[in-house]
């Protein structure tokens, strides 16, 4: 019997062990989605560049693939080198630019290109052997996140109405939409103005679901250097446009609080709602339609690694 | 007959409800051989440990240097154990199939599990990668499935069991690496598992009694106290010693333990000293950096005289090999005398082939000391002494991280941890030196130190320096201390009146040094000054976060004495 349990019990841990948790992506059957996915920019040092160890006066490279795994293309990027000025010179500037595109439906593969940079170990002290080194890789650059989704208008929020509801106002989820800041839910709720029309209000929760930190728009060229760096520099979102049926944000039809977001601990919402002038009537049927939302921000991430400097042979 | 019918109950009480695994194993080891097959198992581990798996426990002092409290209690803790699907599955199965008797008993085995987990977790077992850590796979398997089922289940209730087996798991991983951690004195540098085999003694502690384990526990009780009383290690030349007859090997065992006592005690002061200095704020650490070949420095070795005895009247002579090992082009000029106690008078001998040598790189010279006819020792023992006085240097650097100050404010009001941002591991750097007869320790602010982008700006910041003896031997003289800062500090020098220098580059004014020779030149010793900001750029650079290094070398003179005990007869 004691031999029976114990089988069942390694069985059981094993199955348990085996299983891999779902993120809760959902694989397209039919056609490619590219805009899936919190991954975004990947840097990756190659294994040898730098190399373990390096000799005083050598000269050496450091090589580093940057991968965009998301669907959105990357203009204007910074690289930047950090590494250790008392023991290693750079070649050449520490500092390079790169573009890489994003997915697309006719090219879903992820782009990379390989940035290297050439240093020169100094002298490590007369009385020391080997000295620990390491060299920093930062990568800075602006992104954006789009989510396109249907969204039910219900014109009769209090089921006044003897019909059936075509929809139901329902929360919304989402996993990704191909880049590492993603819309990770939407709250629909309906205001019913005075005169009985309605005004839809989403509440539009974003998360930061990268390894990276969310910086501004358009300070990515402070963020990748040793520029002063203000609270608004840092884990901020612009919201550019949300749209829905005829009605957008970029022509002022749609109100949205706050149009910039800041994030605390990885995520925040805004709240956009119709106009009141606007307000749809309740005479209208209830119906489904497309939700289209975009916003703006910077990210950056590093990679580091670390190596040795050993004292020359002479 | 009533401890027989005990252990005969316990024997069936366990082949009935315990033996989680391999139940014939544990009652033929326990029934028939009282655990000496589970002994000589664990001899095989210790056995193993030492010629190739090379386990050595776990630096949890190191684990906690790489991780903040609350990444080490949510990935350990939390995750390792609170939301572990196994180790829950576990519990359950242990309640509804072991089915404890009482509270207590479920309560050790939920803490034993759980330290289970919490040594797998940091071991790295819990992943297919870390099944490679064999030796902490093996040892773990042994302490559960040997020590425990088949040695402390039979002599100890399952809760006394439970509990001694997580003392056992305790002190088996983690016990040798946090005393070398808190107690870094070479003096207590054997307690290793090398010479404390630990799994070995704990077998032998709990099996059953028996006259091979009786003789196998006084023989190592016997080994351990030969080991502390005859210093660390046995060398063929206090073998000799011993052969000289019962007196000369008493009062040489003597002078040893007396010696190793002498040494403990030292270390006890040593350390009392840098407690009292730590405790005042002004004792700085640093580490010693790891030498590929040999260890910097020179060295006397193998001394000792060229008789048993000598008579009267005749010449004494005693060798030594003075050994030097330096990394620098510059050479090192080493002195060499001798001395010999006679009566309450030291007596100088005189050296051959030079009492002057000339070291570069590495060198081993073979020395003579004599003390010729005329010297006329009394008859009885007496001390002899090598000298060697030589001029040395050591090296030390601190590594520091720099950030503008205002980023830094933003970045940490956002929650964000800035050396883990930019992947930098080493988080608190300690100052590391050259190996050498003298250890420095630096400390600055706790990095990364905001700095203002204008220097106009306040700016608070510190280098502590401190000097201590590394060896047994004494610091003659101080010959120089400089000191370079990263680029864009200076310091401030209204502040810190007993340096010289401008921009990076600073040395301790000459007045200062020689007022420390004059004195008897104590150690630990420390300096301390506040930093000003010159220029900020050249400090931040042109990157997110800058690396830069403090960096100090000392020049002195250090002596080493080597003793050796002759003995001289009435001659005719």
């Amino acid at each position: 019997m004691d031999k029976i349990k114990t089988i069942f019990l390694i069985i059981l841990t094993i199955t348990l062990a085996a299983c891999t948790s779902n993120n809760g992506d959902d694989t397209p059957i039919t056609d490619i989605d590219v805009y899936r996915g919190t991954d975004g920019l990947e840097i990756e040092i190659f294994d040898g560049s730098p190399p373990l160890d390096v000799y005083e006066g050598e000269t050496f490279q450091v090589v580093a693939q940057l991968t965009n795994k998301g669907a959105y293309p990357i203009h204007d990027g910074i690289l930047v080198l950090t590494y250790e000025e008392d023991y290693v010179e750079p070649i050449g500037a520490p500092v390079e630019g790169f573009e890489l595109k994003g997915k697309e439906i006719y090219d879903p593969s992820d782009h990379n290109t390989i940035k290297s940079f050439f240093l020169t170990a100094k002298n490590i002290g007369s009385l020391s052997n080997t000295h620990p080194s390491i060299i920093l890789v930062t990568a800075c650059h602006d992104y954006m996140t789009k989510l396109s989704t249907e969204v039910c208008i219900d014109t009769d929020p209090h089921n006044l109405k003897t019909i059936e509801n075509l929809c139901e106002l329902d929360t919304l989820s989402f996993s990704g939409q191909g880049g590492p800041v993603t819309v990770s839910r939407i709250e629909q709720k309906m205001l019913v103005d005075s005169n009985g029309g309605v005004r839809p209000q989403f509440k539009i929760y974003i998360e930061n679901k990268g390894r990276g930190e969310v910086v501004s728009s358009g300070k990515i060229g402070d963020v990748c250097s040793s520029e002063t760096l203000n609270r608004t520099d840092i884990n901020g979102i612009i919201l550019k446009n949300i749209s829905f049926s005829r009605y957008s944000m970029k022509n002022n039809q749609i109100e949205c609080i706050p149009k910039n977001l800041r994030l605390i601990d990885g995520e925040d919402h805004f709240i956009c709602s119709l106009r009141e002038s606007l307000s749809i009537s309740s005479d209208r049927s209830p119906f489904i339609t497309g939700l289209y939302l975009e916003f703006d921000y910077g990210y950056t991430l590093t990679k580091s690694r670390e190596f040795e400097i050993k004292k020359s042979r002479k | 007959m009533q401890k027989t019918l005990y252990h005969d109950k316990m024997l069936e009480e366990n082949t009935q409800t315990n033996s989680t695994f391999a139940p014939s194993l544990v009652q033929k080891t326990v029934g028939s051989k009282g655990g000496i097959f589970i002994f000589f198992i664990a001899v095989l581990i210790y056995i193993v440990d030492f010629v190739w798996l090379r386990f050595d426990g776990i630096n949890i002092v190191n684990a906690l240097r790489h991780m903040t409290v609350p990444n080490f209690l949510y990935d350990i803790v939390y995750k390792g154990i609170v939301i572990n699907v196994v180790f829950w599955i576990i519990l359950v199965f242990v309640y509804f199939f072991r089915k404890p008797e009482n509270k207590e008993e479920f309560l050790s085995v939920l803490l034993l599990v759980a330290a289970t987990f919490f040594v797998v977790t940091l071991a790295g077992l819990n992943r297919i990668a870390g099944l490679s850590n064999l030796g902490a796979l093996i040892h773990l398997l042994f302490i559960f499935f040997g020590l425990r089922n088949g040695v402390l289940t039979k002599k100890f209730s399952k809760i006394d069991a439970n509990y001694y087996t997580i003392l056992i798991i305790f002190l088996d991983f983690f016990a040798f690496n946090l005393i070398n951690s808190i107690f870094p004195w070479k003096e207590i540098q054997f307690v290793n598992r090398i010479v404390i085999p630990l799994l070995p003694i704990s077998t032998l502690i709990y099996i059953d009694e028996s006259t091979f384990r009786n003789y196998f526990l006084f023989g190592i009780t016997i080994f351990y106290i030969l080991l502390v009383l005859h210093t660390y290690s046995v060398n063929a030349n206090y073998q000799e010693l011993l052969s000289r007859g019962e007196i000369e090997s008493g009062q040489e065992a003597l002078d040893k333990a007396g010696g190793n006592l002498m040494n403990f005690w030292k270390g006890i002061l040593t350390g009392w000293n840098e407690s009292q200095a730590i405790i005042r704020g002004d004792y700085y650490t640093g580490q010693v950096e790891q030498y590929e070949n040999e260890p910097l420095g020179v060295f006397l070795e193998d001394v000792e005289a060229s008789d048993e005895v000598f008579l009267q009247n005749e010449t004494i002579t005693i060798w030594a090999n003075l050994k030097a090992y330096t990394l620098e082009d510059k050479e090192i000029k080493v002195n060499v005398s001798c001395a010999l106690k006679n009566g309450t008078k030291w007596i100088e001998g005189s050296i051959s082939p030079s009492r002057v040598f000339t070291v570069n790189s590495y060198d081993e010279e073979f020395i003579t000391c004599n003390f010729g006819q005329e010297v006329s020792s009394e008859p009885g023992y007496h001390n002899v002494i090598f000298n060697a006085t030589f001029d040395f240097k050591t090296q030390s650097y601190l590594k520091t991280y720099y950030i503008e100050k205002e980023r830094k404010r933003t970045l940490t009001s956002q929650d964000i941890d800035i050396l883990t941002e930019y992947e930098i591991t080493e988080r608190d750097p300690v100052a590391r030196f050259t190996a050498g007869p003298l250890k420095m320790g630096m400390e600055t602010t706790t990095p990364p130190v905001g700095v203002p982008k204008d220097e106009k700006e306040a700016f608070s910041s510190y280098i502590g320096l401190t000097l201590d003896n590394n060896w047994d031997g004494n610091v003659i003289k101080l010959n120089s201390v400089s000191l370079t800062l990263p680029s864009g500090l200076t310091f401030d020098k209204n502040i810190c009146t007993y340096f010289d220098g401008s921009g990076s580059n600073y040395n301790l004014k000459s007045d200062e040094i020689t007022q420390d020779n004059k004195k008897e030149f104590s150690l630990p010793k420390s300096y301390k000054c506040s930093l000003k900001l010159d220029n900020s750029n050249n400090l931040l650079g042109s990157t997110p976060i800058s690396i830069k290094y403090f960096k100090a070398d000392v020049d002195y003179t250090y002596q080493i004495q080597e003793k050796t005990r002759i003995q001289v007869k009435k001659s005719g």
